[in-house]
């Protein structure tokens, strides 16, 4: 991954306070060289196999790298979706929410094409979709599979921020997940007056409304509500 | 014995199983000794005490409690403001969007609640809680109690505030799995909240604001001409250390247009990415120092001041 953000925290990228996922406890405690505990890996088939090259649709959560290639994932799916409503918008549609679907559209070319350069090499390809579900002369469809994804969203940076092993990574997706709450606010409200953040209604994607708490949801969960939209086979490890 | 699915086996209760058991602890070091190199072979022998570290009262993480407790001095002056204009002031929100404001303030006060249980169960000492009184809400205008406008854009700016300020906490809570996850959750209402004012605010149509938009921009005039210097769209200079950068030396204004060393404007031959779409594409974050600067000059009173 491309690091070269001079003005980022340097103060606080602090390796030894990355919080610890199961692979790195077995990293630090040796076991990887161990013959001993190989025998009683059994149940982790992930730690067999060194760093991979990108063939283009994996996503390795080992590390940081995977969690940014599954948010550029989805926000290729994203940008796709607005450049097609941008196409034509529903003839429904105010002069207010054209304008402002502009602005969402803009904003996820420029998070898409952001996670290319940021990730290079290590980054998978162009996707394809398939968003022929979506009747896009139909306001209350694309406002509705609108909201849809960028709650969505909000619930993949949620489950990768938590994930997130370097203060890194964690601000740069930080900076892009409170955009997508943006978006996800405005758009329920074009659907349902005064609403912005049902978080009874968001329960569905993790929210816990006694506690203020906004969507979450681990990878797997999100790819799994966005298959039907992604026609490219993605190969999820190491999660 | 097998250690490796004992652990597993726990981890399916508790998932913060890894973190308890990081030699990077100080309290489980001395169990791994990473210096050494000390064999995971040799676990077995020491098990008992293993665990007994793991899950042993540990010292309290400083780091994390001051951050959860900066976010809790933010809830209660989001609280506070919300509160107030509800039940004192009953007549200021009209009934129409009397909801939003009420769950804006349900969600704050469920926030400070969680905050509080997270750092007593961390066993740290939540801050003590500030009332109303302890608040300064009057930059924007006096009127914030009175004026319809005047509250919705001094609630705007407060929430504005309030996103960078989570951002810039969030990576003090990295060693703590769980707690990281409830504050990025927190962070993404936090900026909903700022998009549902910014929207109320936009649909008043108020002069010199009548381009403002759900996601923090640089300015825009009424006539739709953007200034790509000017950081500050809420338009009232006073308030305006909330959307400039960090400090000194972090150039991180709300008009940013460089993200980790890349160039958005017209990135990868995409012209029409503008300095506003590429501002607006990423929020900033501000970090303890400038938060605490920034909250002592706009809203806290002494002797509430932060220190």
């Amino acid at each position: 991954m491309v690091k070269r953000n001079s003005e980022m925290m340097n103060t606080q990228n602090d390796h030894s306070s990355g919080k610890l996922q199961r692979r790195s406890f077995l990293q630090l405690t040796g076991a990887l060289v161990l013959t001993a505990g190989a025998a009683a890996c059994k149940k982790t088939g992930e730690l067999s196999g060194g760093p991979q090259l990108n063939d283009g649709s994996t996503l390795d959560f080992k590390d940081d790298t995977g969690i940014v290639n599954f948010i550029y994932a989805l926000e290729q799916l994203e940008a796709e979706f607005y450049i097609k409503v941008n196409e034509a918008y529903p003839t429904a549609f105010s002069t207010t929410q054209i304008s402002f679907f502009k602005d969402i559209r803009l904003h996820e070319i420029a998070h898409r094409e952001f996670y290319k350069s940021f990730l290079g090499a290590a980054g998978i390809g162009k996707l394809e979709f398939d968003l022929s579900s979506v009747n896009f002369t139909d306001a209350s469809a694309v406002l509705t599979t609108a909201k849809t994804f960028e709650d969505l969203g909000v619930a993949a940076y949620n489950g990768a921020l938590m994930r997130a092993q370097q203060s890194y990574t964690l601000t740069i997706l930080s900076q892009v997940s409170s955009v997508e709450a943006r978006h996800a606010a405005w758009l329920r409200g074009q659907i349902v007056a005064n609403d912005f953040a049902d978080l009874n209604d968001l329960s569905y994607l993790g929210a816990d409304a006694t506690n203020g708490l906004d969507a979450v949801l681990a990878p797997d969960k999100v790819l799994a509500q966005a298959a039907k939209y992604i026609k490219t086979q993605l190969k999820v490890i190491n999660l | 014995m097998n250690i490796f699915n004992i652990i597993d086996e726990i981890g399916k209760v508790d998932g913060d199983i890894y973190d308890r058991l990081n030699p990077r602890r100080k309290a489980m070091r001395s169990f791994f000794d990473i210096g050494k190199k000390v064999s995971i072979a040799a676990l077995p022998l020491g098990l008992t005490g293993l665990f007994q570290k793991a899950y042993g009262q540990s010292t309290v993480n400083t780091t994390v409690v001051d951050a959860l407790n900066l976010a809790l001095t933010l809830e209660y002056l989001e609280f506070n403001l919300y509160d107030n204009a509800l039940t004192v002031t009953p007549t200021l929100i009209p009934d129409a969007v009397k909801p939003v404001i009420t769950t804006m303030r349900a969600h704050e006060q469920a926030h400070i609640n969680l905050l509080i249980a997270t750092i007593t169960k961390l066993g740290g000492t939540p801050r003590t809680a500030l009332p109303y009184a302890a608040f300064d809400y009057t930059k924007l205008a006096t009127t914030v109690t009175s004026n319809y406008s005047t509250f919705l854009r001094t609630a705007m700016s407060m929430e504005d505030f309030g996103v960078r300020a989570y951002k810039g906490q969030l990576p003090n809570l990295v060693s703590n799995n769980s707690v990281l996850g409830a504050a990025v959750q927190i962070h993404s209402v936090e900026a909903r909240h700022s998009a549902q004012l910014r929207k109320m605010v936009y649909e008043m149509q108020i002069a010199t604001l009548k381009n403002l938009r759900p996601w923090p921009s640089n300015r825009k005039t009424d006539a739709g001409v953007a200034d790509d210097t000017n950081y500050n769209d809420s338009t009232v200079g006073a308030l305006s250390t909330i959307y400039y950068r960090d400090d000194a030396t972090l150039l991180n204004a709300e008009n940013k247009t460089t993200q980790a060393g890349i160039l958005l404007t017209g990135i990868n031959g995409f012209t029409d990415i503008t300095a506003s779409a590429a501002a607006e594409s990423f929020d900033e974050y501000l970090q303890t120092a400038t938060v605490k600067t920034v909250a002592n000059s706009l809203y806290i009173k002494d002797p509430y001041k932060l220190t």
